[in-house]
């Protein structure tokens, strides 16, 4: 409510106000002086009436200042303005409703949710426009749409798609809504109502320049804020799964949008369907964390964390993605078996992959000689290391179906292999044919030529910090094995599957090549995984690495499935390995979700997901290749509206929302009021 | 030797020819006043002291007892009279009084001079004895006190007498009751003549002005058109405590006002009738 003169300058006339004051002060000491025989009794009277002269004279002092001052008030014209609206909703003969039916609107309310009541209000409003007026209506849940197409006098076309009007699980489109509402009005004037609970720290002000551009055109924007007052929601901020190397436990971050402290039950759903309820002490606006210690073994998949809490219960439920938890059980062939455990040829692999013991680790090592391979299986294994094993072609079939099926394959080089028994029966696996060993030059004789800084961009590294890639600067070999001549896409004219070099040494000789196969990946370190060629067991970074390729090539998720996140009402994309295959996208209600593909050597995959929840894209009926954790917009759920759509219309023309009065003809009225007042307490006195 | 002002045995001479006037109209075709004659009554014998006269001593005593004693009398005094003159500095105002010398310009004092020079002359042709004596006031006669012709006696010692107080009474009555309640045990007969100015008392006055006593003290900001109806209360407050006073010491009230002809204010004592209320002030 603000207070506001049209004839400031008036004011100055405030300066007369002195007169009588000035007045009174003279009145109160009559300069004439008398000598008076009969003081006695003129001393006798002041004293009697010297109380209520005072009181009288004081009384009309101020009665006749505030007649002044009422006086100069009424010239300087106030007028008073406060927020409301205009009498009557339909002036101008055209009317959009904006109906937030995003995530926050199902907060509850008396009776029903706020959804409810904004729609009845925008019901109401409807009943009492003129006769003849048109009208539109825009909904702004997740991306704002008309359901008119055109402002129509057909009332009861909007009247019918409020009544049906469902909650959304998107975010607040006001910015979209208000475009949407100035395209209706096609810059006519009109009317805007805005049932909105305001709820996310920038709905509005987003909107501020669409709000600007829409009362420039014309639109008297009326804000209908529809919150509770006071605000209060709880949800999980973040769920995410320990991605160290112990693992172990997911953190939550869970938060309090209401005014005061809570304590809530919080509940993380496992893939397997097993559940852990923890408790969490919320404060007033604030958030805490919280861990909760998984199992130690759980299938990998999306797992969700759920706070219970009754105000707003469709945001309740946070996704996220929890790897294979437990032991990955890694094949280790032995090619090379030392008369010691010290000379064997996967000694220090084996300690970097188990340094604790399998049982403890995220890795379970089973040595095996080469003859082992046989019992190689998809469902028990999911990495083989082939250590400079001299012939692996009896097993090259199993090895390729193993990799196809997601499996991960990893072949270190040594003095036993040999171009004619991989080249040939492996083709379809390696990554590149292989040469004969070659000895790199030293340049700094310091032992062997290091290796180059890895690209953090990679998936494989991108665990690593700054300085522990630098750790791998002090790998440093003399003997690599030599490649044949391969491209980027591939080594054989034929083959369509990826490949590309993780990591070289300096010099470029390549380190470490990767093909994709299929779901799988296979990766070939061209130096040994013993001391024979180089100094790599010898390095800090070698256990890391060694845990990191196990992780990389498939141990973490179940079958190594992609793994991507989105947002309600936002189109959700991610890149597939691979090309050519039929997919199908299923959303959390288990119905097919409609999705954009584009296929080539890899798959581009996007939809817009409608509902929260786990979705998965699976080739026919085999295990996912893709989950995706899809969760509802985090700004919807905080609730507390910072900023309010009438103070943004305010401040962009105070007048389309302030109803007025003007005070001037009642300043007049208490002037005279005040000067009949004193006329009738200086007569009474007189007399 | 005593160089005698013209001014003054001229305004003597017209006091005396006001007081002339007034008594003479007031006493035709009155009765004579009563004549109080000298008596002498033995009472007691006392020794003989030096310094008695020797016309008093009892001769026959002497002569039977060889003592010396002396005859002492019981006096029957005569009327003695004391006027009582205000001359205090309030009386110096007013404006109404006729009855006054030019000179004092019809103040109460001047009224108050006139009424005790005619009061004089009328106890005087009464031939009574007239004492004077001057209360306040500053000048020549301030404070003089003129003893009554005929007699050594004081006012103190009266058994019998007249005293009559001239004044306007404009202080406090418990500053000067209590001398009266003195006075009245020794039973003079007390008449006060009440000088009133008719302005004053209704504050007859046309503007707001700063009003103060001749008398010093703080002058009070007076608007006389809204205090007269609050001051006539007081003043008939006033009235009705001065009155119940004197009734109380057995006290005569004169009411003065120096507007109307002095025989007014004497009349109701020579005639011994009541004073007549004042319809101009109501309840005065």
């Amino acid at each position: 409510m603000n207070l506001g003169l049209l004839a400031p300058l008036a004011l100055a006339l405030g300066a007369l106000a002195l007169g009588p004051i000035l007045a009174h002060l003279a009145q109160q000491r009559p300069s004439e002086r008398v000598p008076f025989g009969a003081m006695m009794l003129l001393r006798r009277m002041v004293k009697r009436l010297e109380k209520r002269r005072r009181l009288k004279d004081r009384a009309l002092l101020a009665l006749r200042v505030l007649a002044l001052l009422f006086a100069v008030l009424a010239a300087a014209q106030p007028q008073l303005s406060w927020p409301g609206d205009p009498a009557a909703i339909g002036a101008f003969g055209r009317v959009v409703l904006i109906v937030d039916d995003s995530l926050s609107m199902s907060q509850r309310d008396a009776g029903g949710t706020l959804l409810t009541r904004a729609r009845d209000e925008a019901l109401a409003a409807l009943e009492q426009l003129p006769p003849g007026t048109l009208c539109g209506l825009v909904l702004i849940g997740g991306e704002a749409r008309q359901l008119t197409p055109t402002l129509t006098a057909e009332l009861g076309l909007i009247r019918d798609a409020l009544v049906n009007l469902q909650p959304s699980y998107g975010r607040t489109d006001l910015e979209g809504g208000l475009r949407e509402a100035r395209a209706l009005l096609a810059g006519e004037r009109g009317e805007v109502l805005v049932y909105t609970d305001e709820a996310g720290p920038t709905t509005i002000s987003e909107a501020q320049g669409e709000l600007a551009r829409l009362v420039e055109r014309g639109g008297v924007v009326l804000p209908r804020p529809t919150r509770n007052d006071p605000p209060a929601n709880l949800t999980v901020l973040d769920a995410r799964y320990g991605d160290g190397l112990e693992g172990g436990s997911v953190t939550l971050r869970v938060a309090n949008y209401g005014s005061v402290d809570v304590e809530a039950p919080v509940t993380v759903g496992l893939p397997d369907g097993s559940e852990i309820t923890a408790f969490v002490e919320l404060p007033a606006g604030g958030e805490a964390e919280e861990r909760v210690t998984v199992p130690p073994t759980v299938p990998g998949g999306v797992a969700w964390a759920r706070v219970m809490d009754t105000d707003l219960e469709a945001d309740n439920t946070r996704y996220f993605h929890l790897p294979r938890v437990g032991a990955s059980r890694v094949m280790v062939v032995d090619g090379d078996p030392g008369a010691t455990p010290v000379r064997s040829e996967v000694y220090f692999l084996e300690r970097a992959l188990a340094p604790w013991g399998g049982a403890r680790g995220g890795v379970l090592p089973q040595v095996v000689a080469p003859s082992g391979l046989a019992a190689l299986s998809a469902e028990e294994h999911q990495v083989v290391f082939l250590a400079n094993v001299a012939d692996p072609s009896p097993w090259a079939g199993k090895l390729l179906d193993f990799v196809r099926g997601g499996g991960g394959v990893i072949f270190s080089a040594g003095d036993n292999l040999t171009a004619e028994r991989y080249n040939e029966p492996l083709r379809a696996l390696m990554p590149a044919p292989l040469e004969r060993p070659r000895d790199l030059i030293d340049l700094t004789a310091s032992g062997g030529v290091p290796l180059e800084l890895p690209d953090p961009s990679l998936e494989l590294f991108e665990a690593f910090a700054e300085e522990g890639r630098q750790a791998f600067r002090r790998v440093t070999t003399r003997r690599v094995m030599g490649l044949g001549a391969f491209t980027e896409t591939g080594w054989t004219e034929t083959s369509q599957d990826g490949v590309r070099v993780l990591m070289r040494f300096e010099g470029g000789a390549p380190a470490l090549v990767e093909r994709r196969i299929g779901r799988g990946r296979v990766l070939l370190w061209t130096s040994s995984f013993d001391l024979g060629w180089g100094s790599a067991p010898l390095q800090a970074v070698f256990l890391p690495f060694t845990q990191r390729l196990v992780a990389y090539l498939g141990g973490e998720s179940a079958g190594g499935a992609a793994r991507a996140e989105g947002v309600v009402g936002e189109v959700t994309s991610l890149r597939l390995p691979f090309g050519g295959l039929t997919l199908r996208l299923t959303g959390p209600d288990g119905a097919d979700v409609p999705m954009e593909t584009a296929q080539g050597e890899q798959t581009e995959l996007s939809f817009l997901p409608r509902l929260p929840g786990a979705y998965t894209v699976q080739v026919g009926d085999e295990p996912p290749v893709a989950l995706i954790a899809v969760n509802t917009p985090a700004e919807e759920s905080d609730v507390r509206a910072p900023q309010p759509l009438t103070a943004a219309t305010a401040a962009i023309d105070p007048a389309l929302t302030e109803r007025h009065v003007r005070l001037g003809p009642w300043a007049l009225g208490l002037a005279i009021t005040c000067l009949l007042a004193q006329a009738l307490v200086a007569r009474r006195e007189s007399s | 030797m005593i160089l005698w002002d013209p001014n003054v045995l001229a305004r003597v001479r017209r006091l005396h020819l006001l007081a002339v006037q007034t008594v003479e109209g007031l006493l035709h075709g009155g009765h004579k006043s009563r004549r109080v004659g000298a008596n002498v009554e033995f009472a007691d014998y006392k020794d003989y002291s030096p310094g008695d006269s020797l016309r008093d001593l009892d001769w026959k005593v002497l002569a039977r007892s060889d003592r010396l004693v002396v005859r002492r009398y019981e006096v029957e005094t005569e009327l003695q009279c004391v006027l009582v003159l205000d001359a205090s500095g309030d009386l110096s105002t007013g404006q109404g009084s006729p009855y006054t010398l030019p000179e004092l310009e019809g103040t109460k004092f001047g009224y108050s001079l006139v009424l005790t020079a005619t009061l004089a002359y009328y106890l005087i042709k009464q031939q009574e004895p007239v004492g004077l004596l001057v209360l306040g006031g500053s000048g020549p006669g301030a404070g003089a006190y003129l003893p009554a012709r005929g007699g050594g006696a004081q006012l103190a010692r009266m058994r019998r007498g007249l005293v009559a107080l001239i004044s306007d009474l404009m202080e406090e009555p418990e500053g000067w009751m209590p001398s009266l309640s003195a006075l009245s045990r020794r039973r003079p007969d007390l008449a006060v003549f009440h000088v009133m100015d008719r302005r004053e008392l209704t504050l007859d006055f046309e503007r707001p002005a700063l009003y103060f006593s001749p008398e010093g003290g703080e002058a009070l900001p007076i608007d006389p058109i809204g205090a007269a109806p609050e001051l006539r209360g007081v003043l008939n407050a006033w009235l009705e405590e001065l009155r119940g006073g004197l009734a109380e010491h057995r006290g005569r009230y004169y009411p003065a006002w120096t507007d109307l002809p002095l025989h007014a204010a004497l009349a109701p004592m020579i005639t011994g009738r009541r004073a007549m209320p004042d319809r101009d002030l109501g309840a005065v």
